[in-house]
């Protein structure tokens, strides 16, 4: 299905340019030649000219999509285990952070890219029924002898609410979506939860459509992460914040050493030993030291029309959150 | 592969198809589009297929999960044109 595809998307792109280009309506001035490029990118494997990095291997722009989605798609199922393993459990705390910097109230709505198992939504939706309680609690203390109009108009007022708060997750990956999806079903959470399988890079949303944007450790898997930091830009309504969580750079001596050890030494060990896959996480371990550390990162997104751009260290550096907003 | 395993993952494709219709929530469709044009799409319940007709590509839905990979998607054959010939 996917041959005669590329062939038609070739023709219709070389064809007719002006069509697709005049669609991305990138606002970033672009040259149109690169812009085209990253068009012609997803149809177009065999661009063999321009090289990226797979870890510590480097490989053809073409494939690096192709292998991420291949070390995803084997780690989907042991994921979550693997991440409390490697961590101690600290990525939850990580996560926490985000969700704390981020304080959504309700009626927000939030796109969580890469959000694959859920772990960034779930924890969304937690905090803002949480908000959303406490801010009940606090009507509710300061109005404490209603007549039987105000106590009419409260439940009108409920029924239409402060719109729905809503979390929609976006993964390149099926097998981590599917599991996303059962987590959910398990856990629980029914509503203001959607599932898309989609890129990144070209992302299936309108403009102006979200008041948070997340990604959280996934921009480092994506191959072209200016591209990817522009889409997020396109869709955040004016106001709307990006955020990211990503591993960064341990400033640290003594601990960078140690932090090193464990990386290189354990956790390709630990992942053998509990998903039976030593490759993937020598690759996860690999990728983490080729992203640009936290200022050369934070100057990729102001670079892509983020004002306001900051970053808080967590763990010494082990890991970043980088936030920045649209205006 | 042989015809019976080719047509057993079709029975498969039709039943898991027909399983998930009922899933997938249109209220997205508020702000889903094209990866490609940006423009909005529309959902054929008949094949559970969300298609751009302007380009002419069809993205599956499974399991309630609409794919909007571009290399995942189908072109529209020729013979569903019956609906929207092209002008002449």
């Amino acid at each position: 299905m996917a041959a005669p595809f590329r062939t038609f998307a070739s023709k219709l792109i070389c064809g007719s340019c002006r069509v697709v280009h005049g669609g991305l309506r990138s606002r970033i001035a672009v040259s149109s030649t690169s812009c085209l490029t990253s068009v012609c990118r997803c149809y177009n494997a065999g661009s063999e000219d321009k090289s990226t990095h797979f870890g510590f291997e480097t490989v053809p722009e073409g494939q690096k999509a192709e292998k991420v989605y291949k070390v995803f798609e084997t780690v989907a199922q042991k994921y979550d285990v693997m991440n409390d393993a490697m961590s101690m459990g600290i990525h939850r705390l990580w996560k926490d952070a985000l969700l704390r910097i981020m304080n959504p109230q309700p009626g927000t709505r939030l796109l969580d890219t890469a959000g694959g198992t859920g772990d960034i939504s779930f924890r969304f939706l937690d905090y803002v029924r949480s908000q959303r309680a406490r801010q009940e609690r606090h009507k509710a203390r300061s109005s404490q002898t209603l007549t039987w109009q105000q106590i009419a108009d409260n439940y009108t007022a409920e029924e239409q609410g402060p719109g729905q708060s809503k979390a929609v997750v976006c993964d390149i990956n099926k097998e981590m979506l599917k599991v996303g999806k059962q987590r959910a079903e398990d856990l629980g959470y029914k509503t203001g939860l959607s599932w898309v399988v989609g890129d990144a890079e070209e992302l299936p949303f309108d403009d102006d459509q979200f008041d948070v944007y997340t990604i959280a450790f996934g921009i480092r898997n994506v191959t072209h992460i200016e591209q990817a930091l522009q889409e997020a830009h396109r869709v955040l309504k004016p106001g709307g914040r990006f955020m990211c969580l990503e591993f960064s750079r341990v400033s640290n001596p003594l601990l960078s050493s140690v932090y090193d050890a464990y990386s290189f030494q354990l956790i390709p060990v630990l992942g053998e030993v509990i998903a039976g896959d030593w490759k993937s996480y020598q690759y996860l371990v690999e990728s983490i030291r080729r992203f640009p550390d936290q200022e050369t990162f934070k100057g990729m997104i102001e670079e892509a029309g983020f004002f306001q751009v900051q970053y808080f260290n967590l763990t010494g550096g082990v890991v970043a959150i980088h936030s920045g907003f649209k205006l | 592969m042989p015809a019976e395993g080719w047509l057993q993952t079709v029975t498969d494709n039709v039943k898991d198809n027909a399983e998930n219709k009922d899933q997938f929530d249109t209220s997205i469709l508020e702000f889903l589009v094209c990866p490609l044009s940006k423009k909005p799409l529309r959902y054929e319940e008949k094949t559970n297929e969300l298609i751009n007709d302007e380009l002419g590509i069809a993205y599956p839905v499974i399991g309630g999960i609409p794919n909007m990979v571009p290399q995942d998607a189908r072109m529209i054959q020729k013979d569903s044109e019956e609906k929207e010939p092209m002008p002449q």
